[in-house]
């Protein structure tokens, strides 16, 4: 029954044939609902007492931005890689002239198009309802699209990679389920990177995962300095440089082990 | 023990014309075509026989089939099984029939064979003497017993099969309904199944109703057969009234050598109507001659050639009912 | 009737000897579980990290809506939700087809398809919420009073029935969209129920009270443990999961009846 950890794993291609958008609304709700009790939960916080920078308007634009971010950068590649090269279906990707991340990211920009819809909806009438004030400057925006475009690269690649795991161990979700829980505390839902206690937030400002989610919508916010600001975009193409490496091998090593098991 | 009258069945399907304007439109307002799948069924079944259920696919037979299992609920008619209405799927009922379908199957995918046979058992609430009894009876008519501590999942095609039988007639239902039994197997396992299915007609009496495409499972197995074709019973009788009244022909082998060959030419066109030629070649014919012609055209052949190889038989069942599922049965 | 309880020992004996059931891989599930209540915990560590408490919700009253939370989601899921979730999917018996061997059992069709499925394993987790609630419970070191106990144990039978029922309407819908498992909404609208329902705003809380009854599910059950629940509260919510019962039940069977005239 657990949303976070333990997705079914139902096929999305007969799903959507079957109930076509309501599937993907309805996993988008999860997700946004998943970020929305935090929104809720430090609003009340606020409310009673003032914290450390952060008013009731800013976290509620900062929670409805990542919301809809939270929806747009959401890995959908890791479960058909994995499940393409368990069952040895990744033998017809391999005789693709395109290196298969091409067709990954295809079809989960389609696969988006209508998750996005849903999340971008829901939360412009939150938006509406809740009313917070809203100040973006057009530097921050721009700023704010390239840092999303980053983000939502990183979080493709990061995702992609775990899912090659697969090429070695069946064991592939647990490494997954760990990056998802890391996500989840690191990446701005839980707490924006403002509010996490001292260590949590030195371990944040390292990992990954706050460059993923949480970094653009500071940005859109414009709460950081321009130092933190060129802190932060250096830190997220490092990370990025990181994966890219990292990719790299785990893509050669994997092949050449799927190719030595026989697929 | 089954009792059908005008029984008939409506089905509303949603159409749509291709394009994106009725697409939007059928957001509002959806069409429905009416599909009458089955129309003004009547039969009678006595119990202890064993029926089969024949037509096209898309006829209406797995529809009907559906009823009087208590399935489906009818648009029209009624149905009375072993003195129940079957849509009420009273427990009294439910314990009297049985459903195997070729295509699926209700053994457990993740547990072994013996212990889906021993929840059937407690769901049909069946007393642990009778269980062990059933359960011995059908694991030696069947052969399944090595199959017994294994995975559903494990097993062949026709060892499942012959599991799913063992299931379904565990609590020995007075009336069996076979969709399609034989759906897939070799030919060996067909004539293993067919014999069982015999069998237990006989010892146990049970009635029985099956539908196949096979037609060697209707010829071996059923002496009466209903033709369902575009939801209407078109035939109610033997198998072999139906094939005379088809194709009321005889069909005729005659195997010999070039020289009978020559003479053939010569002696065939004198028959006239009353014969058709099928196939010829050098060392064989076959005719296909008017039933009531038949024994005149034979006697005369034998006559002018008595040197040659003749045999007579009715034209394959095939082809009688191929051509009865083209044309329909003439009244 | 007994030969029901006999029956659900059956399933339940059948499917723990599923060949899927057995934990082959001890360590995943015990990583599992380790992943998931630090996750649990680490957000809860983070919010209070910056106050002590929020709407009169301390740590400790926190830990335990988190352990009751928990318990629910464990006792649901230890039989209810596995078997219901056999209709609707693609691997689903209404999409496969088979719901017709369902259909034909000599048996009540809802009591079937709720009791036939069980993971045994899942009462191993069971220690996990209660010792979460009981660490809440020491913190907030308030005495334990019988009433408060059994008010909680009859809070727990209601959340449970409640969950049921709210299943079973989700379930329900597979016959309308041919398998589509919107159990998941569920699952969602559960996940608001972690915190307590005094941080939404009124017509979410609403909702949350009245027609998704989530509250009744993890915050009052959490405030009849430890005092503060009003009676007529637990009893709003004892006639609450009545009636969801009875209405679940209705629309299934009616379901089913539609599902019986219309499939082909």
């Amino acid at each position: 029954m657990n949303l976070r950890g333990a997705r079914a794993l139902i096929s999305r291609t007969w799903m959507r044939n079957l109930s076509g958008w309501g599937f993907e609304w309805m996993l988008a709700f999860g997700h946004l609902i998943e970020t929305l009790v935090y929104m809720f939960v430090w609003v009340t916080i606020a409310r009673q007492k003032s914290l450390p920078g952060i008013e009731r308007d800013e976290l509620v634009v900062y929670y409805l931005i990542m919301m809809v971010l939270h929806e747009i950068t959401y890995p959908g590649a890791h479960y058909s890689i994995g499940a393409a090269i368990r069952s040895g279906g990744f033998s017809t990707w391999l005789l693709r002239p395109l290196s298969p991340i091409f067709s990954v990211i295809a079809s989960d920009l389609a696969d988006k198009a209508i998750s996005v819809s849903f999340t971008l909806l829901t939360t412009f009438i939150l938006g509406l309802v809740l009313q917070p004030a809203i100040h973006f400057t057009f530097a921050n925006l721009l700023l704010f699209l390239l840092a999303a475009a980053l983000a939502y690269f990183l979080r493709f690649l990061q995702a992609y990679m775990l899912a090659l795991l697969a090429f070695w161990t069946e064991r592939a979700d647990a490494f997954l389920k760990l990056s998802d829980t890391l996500l989840f505390i690191f990446a701005g839902q839980v707490a924006p990177f403002a509010l996490l206690p001292h260590g949590l937030q030195v371990i944040a400002a390292i990992l990954p995962y706050r460059y993923m989610l949480g970094f653009p919508v500071e940005v859109l916010q414009g709460q950081l300095s321009p130092a933190q600001l060129g802190q932060g975009f250096l830190m997220l193409l490092a990370w990025i440089g990181l994966s890219l490496l990292a990719h790299q091998v785990i893509w050669k090593r994997g092949l050449r082990r799927y190719s030595a098991v026989g697929g | 023990m089954i009792t059908v009258r005008h029984l008939s069945k409506t089905f509303l399907i949603p159409e749509r014309e291709p394009g994106w304007k009725a697409a939007l439109g059928s957001l509002v307002k959806r069409h429905f075509c009416p599909v009458h799948a089955v129309q003004d069924v009547n039969f009678t079944i006595e119990p202890g026989e064993m029926v089969g259920f024949i037509g096209p696919n898309g006829a209406g037979k797995t529809t009907t089939l559906k009823m009087l299992a208590g399935l489906l609920y009818p648009s029209h008619g009624e149905v009375v099984v072993a003195g129940y209405t079957p849509w009420e799927r009273k427990t009294a009922f439910l314990r009297t029939i049985t459903l195997v379908m070729g295509n699926r199957g209700q053994l457990n995918w993740e547990n072994t064979v013996a212990d889906s046979l021993y929840v059937l058992a407690e769901i049909y609430n069946l007393p642990p003497a009778q269980y062990r009894d059933a359960l011995e009876e059908l694991v030696e008519m069947l052969e399944i017993k090595e199959h017994l501590p294994r995975l559903a999942r494990n097993l062949s095609l026709g060892e499942r099969m012959k599991c799913e039988i063992a299931a379904a007639l565990l609590h020995r239902p007075q009336v069996v309904f076979l969709d399609e039994p034989t759906l897939g197997l070799d030919v060996s396992m067909q004539i293993r199944l067919r014999s069982f299915i015999s069998e237990y007609n006989r010892t146990r009496g049970a009635t029985i109703l099956l539908t196949s495409h096979y037609m060697a499972d209707v010829v071996s197995l059923c002496r009466r057969v209903l033709l369902i074709q575009n939801g209407s019973l078109l035939f109610d009788g033997e198998l072999k009234h139906l094939a005379e009244k088809m194709a009321p022909f005889k069909q005729v082998r005659l195997e010999h050598g070039e020289l009978i060959f020559e003479r053939l030419k010569g002696l065939l066109p004198q028959f006239g109507e009353d014969i058709t030629i099928l196939e010829q070649s050098s060392d064989r014919t076959i005719l296909r001659v008017r039933r009531s012609q038949a024994s005149a055209v034979i006697a005369r052949l034998v006559q002018e050639m008595p040197a040659v190889d003749l045999s007579v038989e009715d034209p394959p069942i095939e082809a009688v009912i191929d051509q009865v599922y083209r044309q329909g049965v003439e009244r | 009737m007994s030969r029901y309880l006999r029956l659900i020992r059956t399933f339940a004996r059948t499917s723990f000897q599923a060949e899927t059931a057995f934990r082959a891989h001890f360590f995943t599930y015990l990583f599992n579980t380790v992943l998931g209540l630090g996750t649990e915990l680490a957000g809860l560590g983070i919010l209070f990290s910056q106050v002590e408490s929020f709407q009169g919700w301390t740590y400790g009253r926190a830990l335990i809506l988190l352990g009751v939370y928990l318990l629910v989601n464990i006792l649901l899921d230890i039989n209810l939700w596995i078997s219901m979730n056999t209709l609707g999917g693609e691997d689903g018996e209404v999409f496969q087809g088979t719901f017709d061997f369902t259909l034909l059992k000599p048996l009540n069709t809802q009591f079937y398809i709720s009791f036939r499925t069980w993971d045994i394993w899942r009462i191993l987790d069971l220690p996990v919420g209660m010792v979460i609630i009981g660490w809440g419970m020491f913190l907030l070191d308030e005495p334990l009073r019988l009433g408060a106990i059994l008010g909680f144990l009859l809070m727990l039978l209601i959340a449970v029935c409640l969950g049921y029922s709210l299943i079973l309407i989700l379930e329900t819908c597979v016959f309308y969209y041919l398998g589509a498992p919107l159990t998941w909404i569920f699952s969602t609208l559960y996940n608001m129920g972690r915190y307590p329902i005094t941080i939404y705003p009124d017509w979410i809380r609403t909702i949350l009270t009245w027609i998704v009854p989530v509250a009744f599910m993890t915050t009052i059950p959490t405030q009849a443990l430890t005092g503060s629940a009003s009676t007529w509260m637990v009893l709003a919510g004892f006639v609450l999961a009545v009636v969801l019962f009875m209405f679940a039940s209705f629309f299934f069977h009616r379901s089913l009846r539609r599902y019986m005239s219309a499939s082909s």
